[in-house]
């Protein structure tokens, strides 16, 4: 695209430069001459291109001539050769001479970008989600959510009606292409191989034709357009393919789903890529589900609606129309009860990080998260800089002779700045030139670590090198800045003539920057401890059921639900149990851990009107479910198979009771309630018979649901086993058996419930090691600066000290004077970040439903803690120079 | 480094504007160098070498009429001085006085 003529210019900064190097009688000449040039080039290679390359003529400008008076003051900003060499080995020799400042130096800021260059990977892969599909600007999310006129939540969903996408393509001209997907779980096996080869896939979707036109994933064999028309096709993974068959070719192969389905597969996708949030092994062409409730419902959110914007498209135009799609259907409902429902556009690429719903479809991050660890970074790295910053400018007392000389024989300030900078540059140089190399050797680590499988090649993002290229100069500028006004600001007599350039004159500064330092590492370690505290308290709460020994099955997928199901899970269980360690058996729709799905039904009392429908949880038990868990009854009675109207009665749970309005346990027995009983809303009234007592039944995450039990044992999704802990291994194996003989080749799938719970801190304690490790990368840091600051600092007053004992002062009372003022800046930074500290904290603890209280303890440890370890770095060289004999250091006077 | 030395570039630097005559700015000299010469030259050694002459006295420049194609900047055109004029005969003057010194046969690269 180019601009059109009268706005086409040459790239102004080129025009800036040459005007600042050159002479003022040169610009107009030089200036008119490169314009014609320019549009000469314009006309031969195109607007860009001459843009881009505008600045080659500007070169041959860059010669004294053109430099007019300036000439003089440019020359110095560059200085030859001889000088350079001559600055490089003064560089040498000052980090040769003090070896150990150097490496103090060197080891903080290569850790420091080590840190920041494996996080702005991991922040690189984290926003990179979805932007590899060709129309990415243009794609939306079609989501539906729900509010009452009064303000209160109704629903919201990520997902939308099955009719949502086709009535926007039809009713507004600026959505131009959706694609619905269903997700679902199914045995697959590949057809005459139904007894070798099922597995049971959890990434399955059924998804419209359009899909693969919409996105941008890569096809190994088959035609995108074709590929999901007309009904029983499938379209897999190459990672499938060689699952199944070993092979990518696999185009006309049958896979038998369920064990009676036959899918012919039309086409192989490349495997998806890591930074997709859709993340599937299987699409079945939308054509495959006969259900005519699946494609026409208005009430019934189940489908992630994916649609094409035209370019530019008007989103709160959008939202109006479709808010008139949604009245002009169900106006009536809505004002019935008193609400309405919204369909809302969401940008692609915004789903992964700033999405923030419970039900989504992959990998959910937060931004809020991603940014903080950006920032820990940056900070982490900054800590490495104020290293070099405070060891360089505490040495100018070294420098100052040097600096002395230098502008005696008559160097300018200019070119004591280039020198001072580029030293920052070469320490800096090095230390990125290790940090690049500790990257390479520790990428494999920390892609396990973090669960970034890109961050093992990390070398091979393009932006990994502008990183670094960035980090060094900015850190260069950043570090070398201050003491390169520092040292180029002595008076060469002052300095030349031995009065001493006190290290007081900088000594506020590096206070405050010693400050800051142990702000943030003390400020890391108290959040640290705090997650780590608050994973603790979740795994020490009871849940409110029983949790130990309970092996869980995944009920058959593929078996027929029927009339005789019940009586197929009666025998399984009759059979369970005649082994004496197995204690109880439950057939349950849901357990602990696992979704409650509130089936879109609206629940509400039966003398209630519809406008206090709610959304509750409802799932199928049979009579053993409270017994096994342990839940116990508040008010009521349990389900039993010796009472007929028992189909018709529901149990409900605390929370649910107080949604419902009940003012006690007792008062709810025999009341009435509007419930889907079989899955359906029909509008039939059931009888609440019990109080159940609330269990945590998600995570101490959430607040506690409101769930509402119904009776009978089909649909089993899970059968839940108390088994006795001895000789478990032969249950087990046991179980299995009896499992094959009941359900043929339905695969065998069983957790113990206690280990999914603990898998469920996974992520929560992920986040703590990371915290762990940057809380520890910044006391290094910090350590490491004070550690080098209070060494150079009791060198400095080694005569000092030796006066000082002679005349009778004891080895603590020198330690500690030379100790206390550092331990002293520690403990204010404590108390400084301790309130923000607090604050985060705070913060952070409200994500969780149930959590821990922050107590005074959790901010005077990590302070005590670390003031010892400062402590201890600062005494090393203390105790050293207070114990050495005074003659040693008095004596060569 | 005064004098009426010419250096090779110069001198083919004079010739041009002598030749342009009314036109002789900048990017003219580089295009008709470049269409005579066939070799590629700089913007900026033109304007280096052009400089360089008015400083010596051997050009003279007025600035023209603005115009848009040139970013609103004016033309600075040159015009070869008598001085110039006269180093360039010294030149061609010390040329033709070697050429005639050159024996016949001097370039006689036959078979003998």
């Amino acid at each position: 695209m180019s601009a059109p003529l009268q706005e086409q210019r040459p790239p102004e900064w080129v025009l800036r430069f040459l005007r600042w190097f050159c002479a003022e009688a040169f610009h107009e000449e030089i200036e008119g001459d490169l314009y014609e040039l320019f549009f000469d080039q314009v006309e031969n290679q195109g607007y860009k291109a001459a843009r881009r390359r505008f600045f080659l003529y500007v070169f041959p400008y860059l010669r004294p001539y053109f430099w007019g008076k300036k000439r003089v003051s440019m020359f110095h900003l560059f200085p030859t050769l001889s000088m350079i060499l001559n600055y490089l080995k003064v560089a040498w020799r000052n980090t040769r001479r003090n070896l150990a400042f150097s490496t103090i130096s060197l080891l903080g800021l290569t850790s420091g970008m080590v840190a920041l260059l494996f996080i702005g990977e991991y922040v690189r892969f984290e926003k990179s989600y979805d932007q590899f599909h060709d129309n990415e600007e243009n794609l939306y999310r079609l989501r539906a959510e729900g509010w009452y006129k009064d303000g209160r939540k109704w629903f919201q969903a990520t997902t939308n009606f099955p009719v949502a996408g086709p009535q926007a393509a039809e009713k507004t001209a600026e959505v131009l292409a959706f694609a619905r997907v269903h997700w679902f779980e199914a045995i697959m096996s590949p057809q005459g191989k139904e007894q070798d080869a099922s597995y049971k896939e959890l990434e399955m979707l059924h998804a419209d034709s359009s899909f693969l036109e919409l996105f941008s994933f890569p096809l190994i064999h088959g035609d995108k357009h074709t590929a999901l028309k007309g009904p029983n096709k499938v379209v897999l993974t190459r990672e499938m393919a060689q699952k199944y068959f070993g092979t990518d070719d696999v185009l006309g192969e049958i896979l038998v789903m369920n064990q009676e389905d036959l899918l012919t597969i039309t086409a192989v996708l490349e495997d998806i890529p890591p930074n997709s949030h859709l993340e599937f092994d299987f699409l079945l062409s939308y054509e495959t589900v006969q259900d005519p409730n699946f494609h026409e419902s208005w009430g019934w959110t189940n489908f992630f609606t994916f649609v094409k914007l035209v370019p530019g498209a008007n989103i709160v135009k959008l939202h109006e129309a479709f808010d008139k799609i949604l009245y002009d259907q169900k106006g009536e409902y809505y004002d019935n009860i008193q609400a309405s429902e919204h369909w809302r556009l969401q940008r692609l690429k915004d789903i992964h990080l700033h999405s923030g719903f419970n039900t989504e479809a992959g990998v959910d991050a937060q931004a809020d998260i991603v940014n903080l660890l950006l920032a820990i970074g940056i900070f982490v790295m900054i800590l490495a800089w104020i290293n070099f910053i405070n060891i360089s400018t505490a040495r100018a007392i070294e420098r100052g002779k040097e600096v002395g000389i230098r502008k005696a024989i008559g160097a300018s300030r200019g070119q004591l700045i280039t020198q001072f900078l580029l030293e920052a540059f070469l320490i800096n140089g090095l230390a990125m030139l290790f940090a690049v190399l500790l990257v390479r050797l520790f990428a494999p680590a920390f892609g396990e670590f973090s669960g970034h499988p890109a961050a093992t090649e990390i070398w091979k993002q393009a932006l990994f090198w502008k990183m670094t290229l960035g980090i060094w100069v900015i850190g260069s500028l950043a570090s070398g800045a201050y003491p390169a006004l520092v040292l180029s600001s002595f008076k060469p007599v002052s300095v030349l003539k031995g009065k001493r350039t006190p290290g007081n004159i900088f000594s506020l500064l590096r206070k405050g920057l010693v400050i800051f330092q142990f702000a943030m590492a003390i400020g890391l370690v108290i959040g640290t401890v705090s997650i780590y505290q608050q994973i603790q308290f979740m795994r020490s709460q009871h849940l409110g059921f029983r949790m130990e020994q309970v092996y869980i099955l995944h009920g058959p997928q593929a078996f027929p639900i029927d009339s005789t199901f019940d009586g197929h899970v009666l025998t399984f269980e009759t059979e369970l149990l005649r082994n004496p360690r197995i204690q109880k058996f439950t057939a349950s729709q849901s357990v602990p851990g696992h979704y409650v799905s509130d089936w879109g039904g609206y629940i509400r009392r039966g003398d209630r009107d519809a406008s206090y429908a709610k959304t509750y949880g409802i799932m199928a038990m049979d009579e053993s479910f409270l017994e096994t868990y342990e839940l116990s009854l508040l008010a009521g009675r349990n389900f039993s198979p010796d009472i007929a109207s028992d189909n018709e009665a529901v149990i409900i749970n605390e929370t649910s009771l107080k949604n419902l309005d009940f003012d006690s346990p007792e008062a709810a027995i025999d009341q009435l309630i509007f419930c889907p009983l079989n899955n359906a809303y029909d509008g039939t009234k059931a009888r609440v018979i019990g109080v159940v007592k609330d269990h945590h039944h998600y995570s101490l995450r959430s607040a506690y649901p409101s769930i509402i039990y119904r009776y009978g044992a089909a649909p089993s999704q899970f059968f839940s086993l108390l088994i006795s802990p001895q000789e478990m291994g032969e249950t087990l194996s046991y179980i299995r058996k009896l499992w094959h003989q009941h359900f043929g080749t339905e695969p065998f799938d069983a957790f113990f419930l206690d280990d999914e719970f603990n898998e469920s801190y996974e992520a929560d304690l992920q986040f703590g090691n990371i915290c762990a490790l940057f809380a520890a990368l910044a006391i290094f840091i910090a350590l490491l600066g004070l550690f080098g600051l209070s060494t150079y600092m009791t060198i400095q007053r080694t005569k000092e000290i030796s006066v000082r004992k002679i005349l009778g002062a004891s080895i603590q009372q020198i330690v500690l004077l030379l100790s206390r003022q550092y331990l002293v800046l520690v403990a204010i930074s404590g108390l400084l970040i301790s309130p923000l500290a607090y604050w985060g904290v705070s913060n952070w603890l409200e994500g969780f439903a149930f959590h821990m209280t922050p107590n005074l303890l959790l901010f005077m440890l990590p302070i005590l803690f670390t003031v010892l370890i400062a402590g201890l770095a600062v005494s090393w060289q203390t105790i050293r120079t207070a114990q050495a004999n005074p003659a040693e250091s008095l004596r060569h006077e | 480094m005064k004098g009426t030395h010419l250096g090779e570039f110069e001198e083919i630097i004079l010739l041009s504007i002598a030749a342009l005559y009314t036109e002789a700015y900048g990017v003219a000299i580089k295009k008709h160098l470049e269409a005579e010469t066939g070799r590629r030259i700089s913007i900026g050694a033109v304007h280096a070498a052009c400089n360089r002459l008015l400083d010596k006295g051997f050009l003279s420049a007025t600035l023209g009429e603005k115009s848009d194609k040139r970013g609103g900047k004016r033309k600075k055109c040159y015009t070869v001085t008598m001085a110039g004029q006269r180093a360039l005969v010294a030149t061609r003057d010390l040329r033709n006085r070697l050429w005639d010194q050159i024996p016949g046969t001097a370039f006689d690269f036959g078979f003998s």
